[in-house]
């Protein structure tokens, strides 16, 4: 079962290099797949997370402690209809601070956010690698997703003339 | 000794292992977050990146109105009927007139075809409306409509060619719609659109939505048919609307030959209250010369779920008759907000003729705020009008600001 304190279900994460972190469910459940695990009652007295090791998993939970609605589900409807511009706006520059790490630790993250499913953080980690590479020469790119070249010249030149239209 | 072999070899992995390596679908999402012409040039990045584009489930397009339809064109050639998520077009100056006649079929095309869930379509074109001719909009599968200086030309706009679709976001859109139908709308939203359908009001039919913001409405009010699940709602009716009269001097234009439009009563019951009277929360604001909510309010409906109310300075008129009106009409008002920005140009007076509020329909009102620049004393008098009502003055808290707060 997990651990319970006055009012505030709180839920066990392990990394697979055995660190253990205590969170909030609701902060838990920003993931949609550790969701699926609370609510198909698989969440017994750790989860473990695989292939997230101690220091990304520890970014991932500090991006869903600050994204995690600060209003109940039973709050006024206004307030989960609209988003104040204010906090949506305090919300964007936290982000980018957030984002502001090396290609490694980035990369950590689109893999994390996609196994654990959370659409904000798999949004802002896409978003900024586009940010990146958009204005690099087709080779820097490349270069930068890791990614050989392995097209013969006549083969990128056929591609090139099929796909012509996007490349006017 | 094995774990620290393992996590060697683990991180040296990780050094080697790039982002191209990441599993198909997670490349089609970083995609997605590029043009429709720079996703298709990441075919050119090796012999992996060459499909990659067209399982993309976004399409993003912003081009002149000439190139947006070669585009779709050529899109639909390379990617086939493979489902769209979102589409999101913009379209920038015009240069043809002929091709400007053809973008809403493409457009509509390509929700059909693609099965979109999202569309968004904003008109940069200068000095004219991107033109939404008929109904040719029938999908199942779309389920946000976004339109930002559209004409919808149609006589009638009826989303029940869309039964999935649940919100509509309009911004400077052009509405000539005698009537707008959707069963399954839950969210509206409509900024600075123009109602103009030709000899009468559009008749919006929405009986399902939950949330209605309509602000700085252009020509005439919409007409609300009865929407028994709405939430909230937020109308602020600007200087642009049609809707006012200048007789208005008391509460109620009783003037039968008043050309403004205020006594046609006989014609509609209401046009915007009776719609939204079932919200909890409701913000009304209004010029003071627009004769909309006063009107309504003749025939007052019941706001039996209300517990949150904004108005501003428009309540003020014939002695605050109105807000009487809504007062004895919310059995359930916890919070009443007023703004009162701007000195009333009618005299409020509180030793004046006032509209007697019963009392025990006062029981549960926790808080009265009363926004203004300075507690002058026209704010004071408003406040001893609010006593008499049978408000209690521990309840009611004066917030001197500038600005009118952005609630919503």
């Amino acid at each position: 079962m997990a651990t319970r304190e006055a009012g505030k279900k709180m839920i066990m994460l392990k990394s697979p290099d055995g660190m253990e972190f205590e969170v909030e469910e609701a902060v838990a459940m920003e993931s949609q797949t550790i969701r699926k695990m609370i609510e198909d009652d698989c969440a017994d007295t750790a989860i473990l997370i695989p292939n997230i090791n101690s220091k990304i998993l520890s970014r991932v939970i500090e991006y869903c402690n600050k994204h995690v609605p600060t209003t109940g589900a039973t709050g006024a409807a206004a307030s989960d209809t609209v988003a104040p511009a204010a906090l949506a706006e305090d919300l964007k520059i936290w982000d980018a601070e957030f984002i502001k790490v090396n290609r490694a630790t980035r990369f950590n993250l689109i893999q994390a956010a996609s196994y654990l499913n959370i659409k904000g953080l798999l949004d802002l980690t896409s978003q900024t690698t586009i940010d990146t590479i958009s204005d690099n020469s087709l080779e820097e790119i490349r270069s930068f997703l890791s990614t050989k070249n392995d097209y013969l010249p006549e083969e990128e030149q056929t591609i090139r003339r099929e796909n012509q239209w996007a490349f006017q | 000794m094995g774990d620290i072999n393992k996590r060697k070899k683990l991180a040296q992995e990780s050094c080697n292992f790039g982002i191209s390596d990441l599993p198909d679908d997670m490349l089609e999402h970083i995609v997605s977050f590029l043009s429709l012409n720079e996703a298709v040039r990441t075919c050119v990045l090796s012999k992996n990146w060459s499909y990659i584009w067209k399982f993309v489930p976004t399409l993003h397009i912003s081009d002149t109105v000439d190139k947006c339809n070669s585009l779709i064109d050529n899109f639909l050639r390379g990617h086939g009927n493979t489902a769209i998520i979102v589409c999101d077009i913009e379209l920038t100056n015009l240069e043809k007139v002929e091709m400007h006649d053809m973008i809403d079929t493409w457009i509509f095309h390509i929700v059909n075809l693609c099965h979109v869930q999202e569309l968004k379509v904003i008109s940069c074109i200068v000095d004219d409306f991107l033109k939404f001719r008929d109904q040719a909009l029938i999908s199942k599968h779309l389920r946000r409509l976004e339109l930002d200086k559209v004409r919808l030309q149609a006589s009638i706009v009826d989303f029940s060619t869309c039964p999935a679709l649940e919100e509509i976001d309009l911004m400077f859109c052009w509405i000539e719609a005698n009537y707008i139908i959707s069963k399954s709308l839950k969210r509206l939203i409509a900024v600075e659109c123009e109602f103009d359908s030709v000899g009468a009001r559009t008749h919006i039919s929405v009986p399902n939505l939950i949330f209605l913001k309509l602000t700085d409405i252009w020509h005439y009010t919409p007409l609300f048919e009865a929407m028994p699940s709405l939430e909230v709602g937020y109308v602020s009716l600007g200087e642009d609307c049609l809707d006012y009269c200048n007789n208005n001097k008391s509460w109620g234009c009783d003037n039968v030959d008043c050309g403004f439009g205020c006594t046609d009563g006989y014609k509609y019951d209401s046009i915007l209250l009776e719609g939204l009277s079932n919200a909890s929360y409701l913000e009304l604001l209004s010029e003071p010369s627009m004769f909309i909510f006063d009107r309504d309010l003749r025939r007052c409906p019941t706001f039996r779920n209300l517990r949150t109310l904004i108005l501003n300075e428009w309540f003020l008129v014939a002695n605050l008759h109105g807000l009487a009106r809504v007062l004895h009409n919310s059995p359930i008002l916890e919070e009443l907000n007023l703004l009162l920005l701007e000195e009333p140009k009618e005299v409020v007076e509180s030793n004046g003729d006032h509209y007697q509020v019963e009392h025990p329909l006062l029981e549960t009102l926790k808080e009265v705020k009363v926004n203004c620049e300075r507690q002058y004393m026209w704010v004071q008098e408003i406040i001893n009008i609010l006593i008499t009502f049978g408000i209690s003055p521990e309840i009611i808290i004066v917030k001197e600001s500038q600005m009118h707060p952005d609630v919503i």
